[in-house]
C-alpha cells in the first residue's frame, strides 16, 4: 500500500513528454514556416511568388515592416544607387525596392540609368525623415562602400523630423545574422505581421481586438490602438463635380499649415544639420548626389498661398540652395493639364507617373536637359518668382479650388480651431447603422452608408442625420434609442 | 550567452545536448564531461573573450591549491591562506577596488566586473576549504573544470558544492535521465522561462521608472517596493529553475535555490527558502568557522550579524548592499532572540511582519543610494512630501490588482518544485509548459539580462 510503481511513473512520464514534444514542435515549426512563407518583410524570398489575392492586401503598418524590408533589401542587393526619402519616394519611385512593386528584377525605370549605377534600390522609408535617410544611407554605405550615386528625395514639409526612430535589428548590418533570422521567424511581432498580412488575418484581427480591449479596459487609453480613419473614407465632401476633394484638401491643409506654417525652428535647424551630414558623407565617399524636392499637389501650394504661408516654403528653398543645388519639378505638376492621376490618394504622395518622369530626367545623360530643373544660388530668385506665378495661375484657373479656398463657407481657421487636423479615430464601424468617429474632442455619428455630407454641415451641426457630442456615452445612448 | 535567447535555445543547447547524448550512448563518459566543460567555456565567452582568462586562471590556480592541500600535510594552512587570499583578492579587485578608491576620494580605474565572478569565486573557496578539511576526493582537471564552469549555474548560481556535484559525473546514470526527470526538467525550464520573460521583464520597466522618481506618493512607493520584490524573485528564481531544468536533462541535480520564500513566517524561515545555496555557503563556510553558536549567545548574534553583512557586501560594492546585510543581520538576531523567549505570534501576523521586513530591505537593495532608499521608505510610511497626494500611476486600480494577484499567487500557489517533482506526472502541466514556453520564446525580442548577473 502506498508503494510507487516506478515503471508506471516512467511510462506515464514518457507519454506525457511525447505530448510536450509534439505540441511544442508543432507550435514552433508552424510559426517558423508561416513567417518564412508569408515573409511580410521580404527578408527571405524577396520575390513575386507570393503575390496572391489576399497577400499584401493588408499591408503591415507604416514604418516598422517596410523599414525592415528596406534594410534587408540593401543587404541583399548592395546597391550602387540608393534612393533616399520618405514614403513619397517609396511610393513614387518605380524602382526595385518599392514596397508595393515586390520585384526582384530591375524595372524599366532602373534600366534608364547607366550600367555603372546599377543596381538601384529604392530605400524610401515610410514615415521617415532626414534622420531615417541618414541612417539608411550609412547602412547602404556599409553594404557597398563603392556606391556610385545617391538620389535624395526631400519632402519639404516633413524633412525636419530628426526624432524618427530608425531602429530595427537589420539596420547597420551587412548580413542577416542568426539572431535576426530567429527574430524574424519566431518573434511575436513577426508572427503578428505575418498573420495580419496573410489569409490568416481573421486570427490576427480577433487576437488584436482582444488585446486592444484588454489594454483599453486596463488603462482607459485607446490611443495606442486607434483605428485611424482614412481621410478618403470620411463622409465629407465639397461637392466638387462629383469628386470628393475633402481628403485632398485635408492633407493639403495639414501639410501646408502644420508642417510648414508652424515648423519649429530648432527642429528645422536639426533637420538641416542632418541633411548637411548626408551630403558631406556622400562627398567624402565621392558619391554623386541627385537632390530634388518632392513635387506636391497644387492644392498644397494654393493652401500655402491662401493662408499666407508661402514664406515658409521660401525659407526652406533658400536655406537649401545654400547647401546644395537641387532639382525642383513643380512644373511637371503646375503645367500639366490633368493631374488627377498624379497623386496617390493625397496631395503629398505623387504617383508613379510623376516619379517616372522625374527619374527619367535624372537618368538623362544630357546635363542640359537635367539643368532645366536645377535650382541654384544664381537662379533661385527667378525660380521662386515663377513658382509663385504658376501657383497663382493654377489657382485662378481652377474654379473648384477657388471655391474651396475663397468662396466656401468653410473657414480654415475655424477648421483648425476645431482640431480637425487631428487624425480621426473610428470608434464603431457599424453601430445600429451608424459609424462613430472621434475628431479631436468630439464624437460624430453618421449613417454608415455612402451618403456624404458637406464638411460645413458637420462643423455647424446643421445636418439632422449627424449626431455630435463630447461624450461617447451620449452618442451610444442616442443611437440605441434610434432602434 | 543567456538562456532566454534564440541562439542558446535553438543552436547551442540542442547541439551540445545531442553530442552529449551520443557520447554517453557510446560510453565516452569522460569525453561527455569534457564536452560540458568546453561548452561551458563557449557559453561564458560567447559575447567576448575579455574575462575568459580570469575564469581560467582562477580555475587552474584553485585546482592546484586544492591538490596541494589534499596531498600535503605540511604548510596546509599557508596554502589555504594563499588560496583564500587569491580568491578574495580577485573579488576585491574587480568588485570593490573602485568603491574603495571612491570612498577615499581617489579617482577610480576603468575596471569592468567579470560576469559570474562572485559565484565561481565562492564555489572555489568552498572547494579549497573542503580540501583543507580533507573532505575531498581526488578529482581530474576535467571534472573540476566541469564543476566550476557548468554552464547552467556558472553566471548566477546556484552555488555548487563539489562533493554533491562531481560524484554525479562518475555515476552510472550520468547523462541518462529517466522520463520522470525529463518531465521535471521540462516544467522547471518552461516555468522559469515564463517567469523571466513574461513576468520579471514585464515588471522591470515599471520598477525602473518608479525608482527613478523623486517624492513618490504612498501608493507609488509601495508599488515600487512591492513590484521590485516580485521582479527580483521572479527573475532570480527563474534563472535557478532554468538551470535546474537544463542540468536535469543531463541527469545532473543541482540544488534548489528557492522554496516559496514569500511564504516565510519568520526571517529564519526566509533564509531557509531564499537563495538557499548562498545561505548554505554562508552558514557552512562563514558562520560556522566564525564559531557559529558554540561560543555563547552574544558571540552567536555577532557571528550572525557579521555573516549577513558579508552576505550583503558579496552582492556588490555599495552602502545600500551593506545596509541590506545589516538589516538582515539585525532581523535574524531579533528573530533568534524572540524565539529564545518562547513567545508565539499568530501565523498570519508573523507572515505579514516578515514580508514587510523583507520588502523594506529590498528597497535598499534596489536603490542607487541610501538617500533614495530613505525617501522611498518615508513615502511608504506616509512621511514623504507627496505621500498623501494622488498617485501618478497610469491606472492605480489595475496596479493594485496586479500587485495583489502576484502576492496572492506567491503566497498561495504551489512552487515550481512542487509542480515538477511529482509522483503522478500530469499531462495538463506539460501542455501548459509547452504553451508558456512558446509564448515566452515569441517575446524574446527585448532580451534582458538576469538581475543577478551583476553580482
Amino acid at each position: 500500500m502506498g508503494s510507487i510503481d516506478i515503471n508506471t511513473v516512467e511510462k506515464k512520464s514518457k507519454i506525457i513528454i511525447k505530448t510536450f514534444c509534439k505540441l511544442f514542435s508543432f507550435l514552433i515549426i508552424f510559426t517558423f514556416l508561416l513567417n518564412i512563407v508569408v515573409d511580410p518583410n521580404r527578408i527571405f524570398w524577396f520575390t513575386k511568388a507570393l503575390k496572391k489575392d489576399n497577400f499584401m492586401f493588408h499591408l503591415p503598418g507604416d514604418g516598422g515592416a517596410s523599414n525592415v524590408m528596406k534594410a534587408s533589401g540593401i543587404i541583399k542587393y548592395k546597391p550602387n544607387t540608393v534612393i533616399l526619402g520618405t514614403s513619397v519616394a517609396d511610393n513614387g519611385s518605380n524602382t526595385r525596392g518599392n514596397f508595393y512593386l515586390r520585384t526582384v528584377k530591375p524595372t524599366k525605370v532602373d534600366m534608364k540609368f547607366e550600367d555603372k549605377y546599377q543596381p538601384i534600390f529604392n530605400a524610401g522609408v515610410r514615415g521617415g525623415g532626414v534622420k531615417a535617410m541618414h541612417e539608411y544611407f550609412k547602412h547602404a554605405l556599409l553594404n557597398n562602400p563603392e556606391m556610385k550615386k545617391v538620389i535624395i528625395s526631400l519632402e519639404i514639409g516633413h524633412f525636419d523630423s530628426p526624432n524618427f526612430v530608425t531602429n530595427n535589428s537589420i539596420l547597420h548590418k551587412d548580413h542577416i545574422s542568426l539572431e535576426i533570422f530567429f527574430e524574424r521567424t519566431l518573434s511575436a511581432s513577426a508572427l503578428e505581421t505575418s498573420l495580419a498580412t496573410s489569409k490568416l488575418r481573421p486570427l490576427y484581427v480577433s487576437y488584436n481586438t482582444v488585446k486592444a480591449k484588454l489594454f483599453i479596459k486596463k488603462t482607459n487609453d485607446s490611443s495606442p490602438y486607434p483605428k485611424t480613419a482614412s481621410l478618403g473614407n470620411l463622409p465629407f465632401t465639397f461637392m466638387d463635380d462629383g469628386r470628393d476633394r475633402a481628403s485632398e484638401l485635408f492633407t493639403s491643409i495639414i501639410t501646408g499649415k502644420q508642417n510648414l506654417g508652424t515648423t519649429d525652428p530648432i527642429e528645422l535647424d536639426q533637420g538641416f544639420y542632418i541633411l548637411k551630414e548626408i551630403i558631406s558623407l556622400a562627398q567624402k565617399n565621392k558619391i554623386e548626389i541627385d537632390f530634388f524636392i518632392n513635387p506636391m499637389s497644387p492644392y498644397v501650394y494654393s493652401v500655402l498661398e491662401r493662408t499666407n504661408n508661402l514664406h515658409e516654403m521660401r525659407r526652406v528653398m533658400y536655406r537649401l540652395v545654400d547647401i546644395i543645388p537641387y532639382y525642383d519639378f513643380y512644373n511637371l505638376i503646375t503645367n500639366a493639364k490633368d493631374t488627377s492621376n498624379y497623386f496617390m490618394g493625397n496631395s503629398t504622395h505623387y504617383g508613379r507617373d510623376v516619379g517616372d518622369q522625374i527619374l527619367t530626367i535624372l537618368a538623362n545623360k544630357d546635363a542640359g536637359e537635367r539643368n532645366k530643373y536645377i535650382v541654384n544660388k544664381k537662379n533661385i530668385d527667378l525660380v521662386y518668382a515663377e513658382k509663385i506665378k504658376n501657383i497663382s495661375n493654377y489657382t485662378s484657373n481652377n474654379k473648384t479650388l477657388q471655391k474651396i479656398l475663397y468662396n466656401s463657407n468653410l473657414d480654415l481657421q475655424d477648421i483648425e480651431s476645431k482640431g480637425f487636423f487631428e487624425p480621426p479615430v473610428i470608434y464603431h464601424d457599424n453601430y445600429n447603422g451608424y459609424r462613430v468617429i472621434k475628431i479631436y474632442k468630439k464624437y460624430y455619428a453618421y449613417p454608415n452608408n455612402k451618403i456624404t455630407f458637406d464638411l460645413a454641415d458637420i462643423l455647424q451641426n446643421t445636418n439632422n442625420n449627424i449626431i455630435i457630442s463630447e461624450n461617447i456615452a451620449d452618442i451610444m445612448h442616442s443611437l440605441s434609442n434610434k432602434n | 550567452m543567456i538562456f532566454n535567447s534564440y541562439i542558446f535555445l535553438f543552436i547551442f543547447f540542442p547541439t551540445m545536448l545531442s553530442i552529449f547524448y551520443m557520447l554517453i550512448k557510446y560510453g565516452f563518459k569522460n569525453s561527455a564531461v569534457l564536452l560540458i566543460g568546453i561548452s561551458s567555456v563557449i557559453f561564458y565567452s560567447f559575447e567576448g573573450y575579455n574575462f575568459l582568462h580570469i575564469l581560467l586562471i582562477s580555475i587552474i590556480f584553485n585546482f592546484i591549491i586544492g591538490n596541494l592541500l589534499r596531498s600535503t600535510k605540511s604548510f596546509k594552512k599557508i596554502f589555504l591562506i594563499i588560496g583564500v587570499c587569491f580568491n578574495i583578492g580577485l573579488l576585491f579587485y574587480f568588485k570593490y577596488y573602485n568603491f574603495f578608491l571612491s570612498t577615499l576620494d581617489i579617482s577610480s580605474l576603468s575596471i569592468i566586473l567579470p560576469i559570474g565572478i562572485s559565484f565561481y569565486t565562492f564555489t572555489q573557496i568552498a572547494f579549497i576549504a573542503d580540501c583543507y578539511n580533507t573532505e575531498t576526493k581526488s578529482y581530474s582537471f576535467t571534472e573540476y573544470l566541469c564543476f566550476v564552469t557548468f554552464f547552467p549555474h556558472l553566471i548566477a548560481g546556484p552555488i555548487l558544492i563539489h562533493k554533491n556535484f562531481i560524484p554525479q559525473l562518475r555515476d552510472n546514470k550520468f547523462g541518462k535521465p529517466s522520463y520522470s526527470r525529463i518531465y521535471a526538467a521540462v516544467i522547471f525550464f518552461s516555468v522559469g522561462m515564463f517567469k523571466k520573460v513574461m513576468i520579471a521583464d514585464t515588471l522591470s520597466p515599471y520598477v525602473s521608472v518608479l525608482f527613478l522618481q523623486d517624492n513618490l506618493t504612498l501608493l507609488e512607493a509601495w508599488s515600487a517596493a512591492l513590484l521590485y520584490t516580485f521582479q527580483l524573485y521572479y527573475d532570480f528564481s527563474a534563472y535557478s529553475e532554468m538551470a535546474i531544468g537544463l542540468a536535469l536533462l543531463m541527469n545532473l541535480k543541482i540544488p534548489i535555490n528557492f522554496n516559496s520564500p514569500y511564504k516565510s513566517t519568520s526571517i529564519i524561515d526566509f533564509w531557509r527558502r531564499w537563495h538557499i545555496s548562498l545561505s548554505f555557503f554562508l552558514k557552512n563556510y562563514l558562520y560556522i568557522p566564525l564559531g557559529g553558536n558554540k561560543l555563547g549567545k552574544k558571540r552567536k548574534y555577532l557571528n550572525l550579524f557579521i555573516t549577513m553583512v558579508i552576505g550583503g557586501i558579496w552582492h556588490g560594492a555599495g552602502y545600500t548592499f551593506a545596509v541590506w546585510g545589516i538589516l538582515h543581520g539585525l532581523y535574524l538576531c531579533i528573530n533568534h532572540y524572540y524565539r529564545q523567549l518562547g513567545l508565539k505570534i499568530n501565523n498570519i501576523l508573523s507572515w505579514l511582519i516578515t514580508f514587510i521586513a523583507v520588502v523594506i530591505s529590498w528597497v535598499f537593495f534596489r536603490s542607487p543610494d541610501i538617500q533614495t532608499a530613505l525617501n522611498i521608505l518615508r513615502s511608504m510610511f506616509g512621511f514623504g512630501e507627496n505621500s498623501l497626494s494622488m498617485p501618478n500611476i497610469d491606472n492605480p486600480f489595475f496596479t493594485t490588482i496586479a500587485i495583489v494577484t502576484l502576492l496572492a499567487w506567491l503566497v498561495i500557489a504551489p512552487n515550481t518544485r512542487q509542480l515538477a517533482i511529482s509522483r503522478s506526472p500530469k499531462k495538463i502541466y506539460v501542455i501548459i509548459s509547452a504553451l508558456i514556453l512558446y509564448f515566452s520564446i515569441l517575446n524574446f525580442t527585448d532580451i534582458t539580462e538576469f538581475i543577478y548577473f551583476q553580482f
